[in-house]
């Protein structure tokens, strides 16, 4: 109990620390940005009295960009940004300091991501709907997208938060190259490699929930399925669970044993 | 409560501490050394935020490295500021007391307590970037001790404040220290730490060079070249017989400060102590009245290139340890 009190301590302080001007602006950009898109994207092609093949595809595209950029945002400098604005030491030299920032910060981090991928989902399914109507059961959809993206923040948070407590000083680019490493061709890779990325676990879980909305070509399902025996959900959530466990896991046992020296030690 | 044997501590190739050994009993403690001497890297050591690269350190009784629960019994104020912009000081020290585990509402009252122990609570309420520099060190300090820790470690406390401030500062450290709870006040300035009245612990270059009472302090001061700075009635007579004082190497006269009587004599002297034992002699036999007597060198520099000299041997005089 006492270490769950530290825990939120820390979530909501870093709520109270997140209301900036600036940063509720990213916020709101990156919570705006799919549904624009989204949304110009219906209105190009109305002009030329066509529809997108795929919007839900779109939409899983920008609202996995701002995801992404949301989540690498926010819990990548968890330790760095204690160190810059030099609290660190107020915080390690507390019983439960350490751990409750890694923890508390991932928490607050994952919710921050999860509320724009709500909103950009939102704005998505709706621009979906008024623009095309082509979706057979939105709220459905809605719904199960909405649970896919908090799974995915909590395992994209997980493993951030691991990169910024390994290697706190260059975070944000060993994370950035993580992401694009794994995201963009680890996971394209039709081999068993792949499936140590995070996101071929999600598209699994995707396709699963509402890949018949998805309006994928008969062939792509059937290849997809065939060269993965055609895992079931549950399997690919275990996977992320111990994927989060495992990386807070170390994250926890990193920050606990590593030294972090400031520029004021004298 | 705190051991250090042979403690090093490196930074890649720089020394942060140089091969110290020390035993804290409780007490009141001033770690006096000039800026970068190691005195931030040491409370570091203590409070197990560093590994020594060579020694052991054991804090009441154990090593502090990893062991976060020792820390429950420890208030660090450091010198590093913080300043949060929409953070409240009452939403600091309520954060940085439930990171030792206590519940919202708890945190809550004990926030309130040490704020108001520091004479806070007009501002508590008001975001912390909009504090001065003194009310940001009160915050500091509130969240030291706002969990009632046994032993308190400030490090440059004194920083930013004005001289109400510091007063009631030292008062505070005294109160605490009085009430016989262990203190460690870590500093550059003599005069400050010198209230508190502690015992010493002098370091410099990383190296632990000196350490006991005030008066230890200040023998080591009398037996090294130093300056006095005399005001009394007829100057120039006592002038004219020190003069012929082995020890003494030059006298000038000086008019007082506005609305002091008598004159200043500034004395250079190779040997405090040798002055200070001709005095009386000269001033009874001379009928000559003292107002004022102080060394003029007693600042933190001239005592640490005193002892730097005496650690390497250059010099005579004073007890090391």
């Amino acid at each position: 109990m006492r270490w769950l009190n530290s825990i939120l301590a820390t979530c909501q302080f870093e709520f109270i620390n997140f209301l900036s001007l600036q940063r509720l602006a990213v916020s709101i950009i990156l919570a705006g940005f799919p549904p624009v898109m989204l949304s110009l994207i219906f209105l190009g092609f109305q002009f030329s009295g066509d529809s997108p093949e795929n919007p839900l595809f779109i939409t899983l595209l920008f609202v996995s960009i701002s995801c992404l950029l949301g989540m690498l945002l926010w819990a990548t400098p968890n330790i760095y940004s204690e160190l810059e604005g030099k609290s660190w030491i107020y915080v390690a030299s507390r019983p439960r300091g350490r751990v409750s920032v890694i923890l508390g910060k991932y928490l607050a981090a994952v919710l921050f991501g999860f509320v724009v991928c709500f909103v950009a989902i939102t704005g998505c399914i709706a621009a979906t709907q008024i623009l095309s109507g082509s979706l057979r059961s939105p709220v459905w959809v809605w719904f199960s997208m909405n649970c896919l993206y908090l799974i995915a923040c909590a395992s994209y948070g997980a493993v951030y938060s691991l990169i910024g407590t390994m290697f706190y000083r260059r975070a944000m680019v060993i994370a950035a190259a993580y992401t694009l490493l794994s995201g963009m061709f680890l996971a394209n890779i039709p081999a068993v490699v792949s499936r140590l990325t995070l996101r071929y676990h999600l598209q699994f879980i995707g396709l699963n929930w509402f890949g018949n909305e998805m309006a994928l070509r008969e062939d792509v399902i059937v290849t997809h399925y065939l060269l993965n025996e055609a895992p079931s959900t549950i399997f690919h959530l275990a996977c992320l669970g111990l994927v989060i466990l495992v990386a807070l896991g170390f994250a926890i046992w990193v920050v606990k044993t590593r030294e972090y020296a400031t520029s004021d030690e004298t | 409560m705190i051991e250090l044997d042979q403690v090093t501590k490196l930074y890649g190739t720089v020394i942060g501490v140089n091969d110290i050994s020390m035993t804290l009993e409780p007490g009141t403690y001033g770690l006096l050394g000039p800026n970068g001497s190691g005195k931030t890297t040491l409370i570091n050591l203590i409070l197990g935020q560093l590994k020594p690269t060579l020694g052991h350190v054991r804090l009441f009784g154990r090593n502090p490295w990893s062991r976060d629960s020792l820390l429950r019994d420890i208030g660090l104020c450091p010198a590093s500021e913080v300043a949060f912009p929409r953070v409240t000081g009452y939403q600091w020290v309520k954060y940085m007391i439930q990171m030792h585990g206590f519940s919202s509402q708890t945190a809550s009252q004990m926030a309130t307590k040490s704020l108001t122990q520091v004479r806070l609570d007009h501002a508590m309420h008001r975001p912390m970037q909009n504090y001065s520099l003194g009310m940001r060190q009160r915050a500091k300090l509130a969240q030291a001790i706002a969990h009632e820790p046994h032993l308190l470690i400030l490090d440059e406390p004194f920083n930013g404040l004005d001289p109400v401030g510091r007063m009631e500062m030292i008062q505070f450290l005294r109160n605490w220290g009085s009430e016989g709870r262990s203190l460690i006040l870590a500093s550059h300035i003599l005069h400050e730490v010198e209230a508190v009245h502690p015992s010493f612990l002098l370091i410099s270059g990383g190296r632990l060079l000196a350490s006991g009472s005030p008066e230890q302090v200040s023998s080591i001061l009398a037996n090294t070249p130093n300056r006095v700075r005399i005001r009394c009635s007829q100057a120039r007579l006592l002038a004219s017989h020190l003069m012929g004082h082995p020890s003494v190497e030059e006298i000038s006269i000086h008019p007082p400060d506005r609305g002091e009587n008598g004159e200043v004599l500034h004395i250079e002297t190779c040997s405090a102590a040798q002055v200070y034992d001709a005095l009386p002699s000269l001033l009874v036999e001379n009928g000559i009245e003292i107002y004022e007597m102080r060394s003029a060198d007693e600042s933190l520099g001239h005592l640490f290139a005193t002892l730097m000299k005496i650690h390497r041997g250059e010099s005579q005089g004073g007890t090391l340890i």
